[in-house]
C-alpha cells in the first residue's frame, strides 16, 4: 500500500537522523514548509531536537547561533540555491546538513561547494520530497492559480512545477510508470511528454524502480462539477466553508489543526458525512463529560494518583473536544443561516437527475430566497449551465439577470468556454453511455439512499476503465510503454491538471479501502496543482479570463 | 455551595434537637412516662429532619461525594424512622400485657449507661425483654443522632479539604489549557514569528524616529519571543526553557544591536 504522508514522514525523519543529535534548527523554504508543516506538528519536531524553524527565503535576517546545527531542506530553485551560497558564505550555524526535495544539476552543486568556504557543509542529499502530502493518498502542490497568464494553459512555472512534482513523487515511490493522458488538454499531453523525458534522461535515477505502475494526468475541466458542488463529508465540508490553509482552519478567530495523526475524532470521521459526525460528536461529548466528572470526585490518594495518570489524555481530549465542537458548531450554523439542505438538494437533483423544467423551478424559487448566498446562486446557475448547456439560452439569460452581479456573466461565460460540452471529450452526466442510463433508471426505481450525496465524481469512471485496462486510446494517449513489461498494474497514480477536490479525495480513500477485500484492486495515490473548494475554483477559472 | 452551607446548618440544629429530645425521651422511657403524644412528637420531628433532607439532595445533585454522603444521612434516619414504628407496635401490645400482668416491670434493669448496655435476654420473661429490646432501640437513636452529628463535622471538613484540591487542580487545568492552546503548526509558528519581527522593526523605526533610548530593550524583547519562544516551550522541560530565554536574551540583545543599526540605516535611507 503506498502512503504518500508515511513517505514524507519518513525522509523528514532520515534528515533529522543524518544530522545526529545537539540541538538543531530547521532551514526551509515557503513550499517545503509547507511539506513539513503537513507531516509533523511543531511538538514532534522539538522531540526530535529540532527547536526552531526558519525560512531562508522571507528576508528576515537570522540571528548566528553558533551551537545549533542546520538542517537545510529547499527545492532546487535558482533564488533558493543563490539564497543558499550567501548562507555558507557567511555561516550562521555550526553545521549545514542539505536535502533537496529534487534534482539538483551538478553546476549548481559545484557553486554550493565554492561558496562553501568556512566547510561548514556535512551532508547533501537529494530527497525526493517536492509536494505537500495531505494525507495518505493525496498531495498538492497548492498552486491555487496556473492559469495566470493564458487561457486554458498553465503558465510556465505552474508546468514546470508540475513536472518537478511528478517526477519527485515517482522517485519516493520508486515507480517507473506507464504514462496515460487525456489527450484533449494541451496541459496534460504536455506534462506527460515532459516526464517521460526526465525519466528517459535520469535513467540512472529510475534505475531502482519498479515498474508495476501506471500514471494518469488529467485535466479539471473534463469534471467542473465536482467542485461546484456543495459538500457533507466533514474534510470537504470544513473546506468548502471554512476553507483549510493546508491542515489549518479558523473558526472565530481560533486556529486548529486538523490531522489523522493524532486526532482519532478526526481520523474516524474524515468522510462521515455531516449527520454521522453530529451524532459521534455528541457521544465524543458524553465521552468527554463522563471523564470530566469522574475527575471531579478527586478524594483519595488513588483517585488523584489516577487522575495525574489520566491527566494528559483527558487534556488531549478536552483540546479535541472542543475544537470539533467549535468546527462542527460553525458548520452547522452556516448550514442553517445559508440554508444548504435545500441547496445542496436541488444541486444534487440538477446534476443527477437532469430534469430541467424542475430545476428551472427550483433555482428561480433559491435564487429569490433571502438566505441563499452570492456563491450559492453563483455555484447553483453555474451548474445548470453546464447540466443544460445548448438548451434554452434565455431561461439562462433570465437567470444570471437574477443574481445582479455583472461579473457572474462573465465568470459563466469563461467556465464554459473553459469546461463547457464543446471542450469536454468524457461523459460527464451519463448521457451518452447506456450503462449509465440503465444504472440511473435503476437507481430511480430503487429510490435513492442519500439525495445530498447522489452525484459521484467522474473520477470513478476514469479509475474504473483505468484499473480494467479500458482507457480508450482515442481519449488517452499512451508513452513509455517500456515502462510496463508484463507485470500487472498495481498502482495508479492519478494527477489533475487544475486541481482536485476532497470529494475526490474522498472517492480515492474508498476505493483504497476496497482494495483491501479485493487485493487485485490497484491501489491510488492522487496528485494535484491545487486541492479547491468552490470559492477557489471559481476565481481560478476567473483569472484565465482574458 | 452557600445555600447549602445555610441548610447544612440548619440540618445541624435540627439533627442537635432531635439528639436533645431523644435524650429526654430516654428519660421519659426510664421513668415510665412516654405516651403517645412523646412519640407523635418524635416522628414528628423526623419528618421534618427527612423533608429537609431530600430538599439538601436535591440541591446538592453535583456534588456526587456530598451526595453518597447525604443518601447515607437519609437511610439513617428510615431506619431509625422503622425502630420507631416498631417500637410504637411494641408498645401497644405491651399496653395490653401490661393489663394482664398487672405489675410494674419497668424499674427492674439500670439503664444508666445506654451504649454499655448488654441485657440477658434469655433470662427476662418474654415481655421485659420486648422492652428491653425497645429501649435499647431508643438508645441506639441516640448514638445514631450522635454519629449523623459527628459525620456532618467531618463531612464538612472533607468537603473543604476536596474543594480546596478542586481549585488546586482547576489552577493546574488552566495552565495546563494556557500552553496548549498555542496551535501546534510549524507553518503557523514561523508565520506568527515573521509578523513579531515586522512589527518589532516597525517599532525599532519608530523608536529611532523618536531619538528614543529603549530601542536595544525593545529588539531584545522581540528577539527573545522569537528565538525563545520555541526553545522555551520545547518538550516543557524547565531547563529547556531556561536555556532557551538566556538565548532569547542573548540572541535578542544581539539582535537589538543589529536591527538598531538596520533601522537607523532605514531611517537615514528614509
Amino acid at each position: 500500500m503506498v502512503d504518500v504522508l508515511d513517505t514524507v514522514r519518513l525522509y523528514i525523519k532520515e534528515m533529522v537522523h543524518l544530522a545526529g543529535p545537539q540541538m538543531k534548527i530547521m532551514l526551509m523554504d515557503k513550499e517545503t514548509t509547507s511539506i513539513v508543516s503537513c507531516a509533523y506538528g511543531q511538538n514532534e519536531m522539538m522531540q526530535k531536537e529540532v527547536y526552531i524553524f526558519e525560512r531562508i527565503d522571507n528576508g528576515i535576517q537570522r540571528e548566528p547561533i553558533k551551537y545549533l546545527k542546520c538542517i537545510v531542506y529547499i527545492r532546487p530553485t535558482p533564488d533558493n540555491l543563490h539564497l543558499l551560497q550567501e548562507e555558507l558564505r557567511n555561516p550562521r550555524y555550526a553545521q549545514y546538513y542539505i536535502y533537496f526535495s529534487n534534482i539538483v544539476s551538478k553546476a549548481d552543486l559545484k557553486m554550493l561547494a565554492e561558496a562553501d568556504e568556512q566547510e561548514t557543509v556535512r551532508d547533501v542529499q537529494e530527497f525526493f520530497i517536492d509536494s505537500i502530502a495531505l494525507s495518505a493518498n493525496l498531495c498538492s502542490l497548492s498552486i491555487a492559480r496556473p492559469y495566470e497568464h493564458q487561457f486554458g494553459a498553465m503558465s510556465v512555472q505552474a508546468h514546470r512545477r508540475c513536472a518537478e512534482a511528478l517526477i519527485s513523487l515517482l522517485l519516493s515511490l520508486k515507480k517507473r510508470p506507464l504514462i496515460r493522458f487525456q489527450r484533449s488538454s494541451e496541459d496534460a499531453t504536455k506534462l506527460a511528454q515532459k516526464v517521460g523525458e526526465v525519466i528517459r534522461r535520469e535513467a540512472q535515477l529510475f534505475e531502482e524502480t519498479t515498474a508495476d505502475t501506471m500514471l494518469l494526468v488529467i485535466d479539471r475541466f473534463e469534471d467542473p462539477v465536482t467542485p461546484l458542488l456543495n459538500q457533507w463529508t466533514y474534510e470537504a465540508m470544513v473546506h468548502e466553508l471554512l476553507t483549510f490553509k493546508q491542515n489549518c482552519v479558523t473558526v472565530e478567530g481560533n486556529k486548529y489543526v486538523l490531522n489523522e495523526r493524532d486526532d482519532d475524532f478526526y481520523a474516524r470521521n474524515i468522510c462521515s458525512n455531516f449527520g454521522e459526525i453530529g451524532a459521534n460528536c455528541k457521544e465524543l461529548i458524553t465521552e468527554y463529560q463522563q471523564k470530566a466528572n469522574t475527575h471531579k470526585n478527586v478524594e483519595s490518594i488513588a483517585d488523584m494518583k489516577q487522575f495525574v495518570e489520566e491527566y494528559p489524555q483527558f487534556k488531549k481530549m478536552s483540546g479535541s473536544v472542543s475544537k470539533h465542537v467549535a468546527i462542527i458548531g460553525e458548520l452547522s450554523r452556516l448550514v442553517a443561516a445559508h440554508n444548504l439542505l435545500e441547496v445542496s438538494e436541488t444541486e444534487q437533483s440538477m446534476v443527477v437527475d437532469g430534469d430541467q423544467a424542475r430545476a428551472l423551478e427550483r433555482l428561480k424559487q433559491l435564487l429569490a430566497h433571502p438566505k441563499t448566498t452570492q456563491l450559492d446562486a453563483t455555484r447553483l446557475i453555474m451548474l445548470y449551465a453546464l447540466r443544460f448547456e445548448g438548451a434554452n439560452a434565455a431561461d439562462l439569460r433570465a437567470l444570471v439577470q437574477k443574481l445582479r452581479n455583472s461579473e457572474a456573466t462573465e465568470q459563466l461565460m469563461t467556465l464554459l468556454k473553459y469546461a463547457g460540452a464543446s471542450r469536454r471529450r468524457g461523459d460527464l452526466f451519463g448521457s451518452a453511455n447506456p450503462m449509465e442510463i440503465t444504472k440511473r433508471f435503476i437507481k430511480g426505481l430503487k429510490g435513492v439512499e442519500n439525495i445530498y450525496t447522489q452525484h459521484v465524481p467522474l473520477l470513478q469512471q476514469q479509475l474504473d476503465a483505468a484499473a480494467r485496462g479500458r482507457l480508450v486510446d482515442a481519449a488517452y494517449g499512451m508513452l513509455n510503454q517500456d515502462g510496463i513489461p508484463n507485470t500487472r498494474i498495481d498502482h495508479i497514480i492519478v494527477f489533475i491538471v487544475g486541481g482536485a477536490t476532497f470529494a475526490e479525495s474522498a472517492l480515492v480513500r474508498q476505493w483504497n479501502e476496497r482494495r483491501r477485500a479485493q487485493p487485485g484492486l490497484p491501489s491510488v495515490t492522487l496528485q494535484a496543482t491545487h486541492v479547491h473548494n468552490t470559492t477557489s475554483f471559481i476565481e481560478q477559472v476567473s483569472a484565465m479570463r482574458q | 455551595f452557600k445555600m447549602n452551607e445555610s441548610k447544612r446548618r440548619e440540618l445541624e440544629l435540627k439533627l442537635e434537637r432531635l439528639q436533645g429530645h431523644l435524650i429526654s425521651h430516654k428519660m421519659v422511657i426510664i421513668h415510665n412516662e412516654m405516651d403517645d403524644i412523646t412519640l407523635q412528637r418524635i416522628e414528628l420531628i423526623q419528618n421534618q429532619l427527612e423533608t429537609s433532607l431530600s430538599i439538601l439532595l436535591t440541591e446538592v445533585h453535583s456534588q456526587s461525594d456530598l451526595r453518597v454522603r447525604l443518601t447515607s444521612l437519609k437511610e439513617e434516619l428510615l431506619q431509625l424512622h422503622a425502630r420507631i414504628n416498631t417500637m410504637k407496635k411494641q408498645r401497644s401490645t405491651l399496653m395490653d400485657e401490661q393489663s394482664d400482668l398487672g405489675s410494674n416491670i419497668y424499674e427492674e434493669p439500670d439503664f444508666s449507661h445506654c451504649s454499655n448496655f448488654t441485657p440477658e435476654i434469655e433470662n427476662v420473661p418474654e415481655s421485659q425483654a420486648r422492652i428491653l429490646r425497645q429501649q435499647r432501640g431508643n438508645g441506639g437513636m441516640v448514638e445514631l443522632a450522635r454519629e449523623v452529628h459527628d459525620k456532618a463535622l467531618v463531612t464538612q471538613q472533607l468537603e473543604r479539604d476536596i474543594r480546596d484540591i478542586e481549585s488546586i487542580f482547576h489552577d493546574l487545568n488552566q495552565i495546563v489549557q494556557e500552553q496548549g492552546e498555542t496551535v501546534d503548526s510549524i507553518e503557523e509558528g514561523i508565520e506568527s514569528a515573521f509578523n513579531d519581527v515586522k512589527r518589532g522593526q516597525r517599532d525599532v523605526r519608530k523608536a529611532v524616529e523618536n531619538q528614543g533610548t529603549n530601542t536595544v530593550i525593545t529588539a531584545a524583547i522581540v528577539g527573545g519571543v522569537v528565538v525563545g519562544g520555541p526553545v522555551g516551550v520545547a518538550a516543557g522541560s524547565t531547563i529547556m526553557g531556561a536555556l532557551g530565554a538566556l538565548g532569547g536574551v542573548v540572541t535578542g540583545l544581539y539582535g537589538g544591536n543589529w536591527l538598531n543599526k538596520q533601522a537607523k540605516r532605514d531611517a537615514v535611507t528614509d
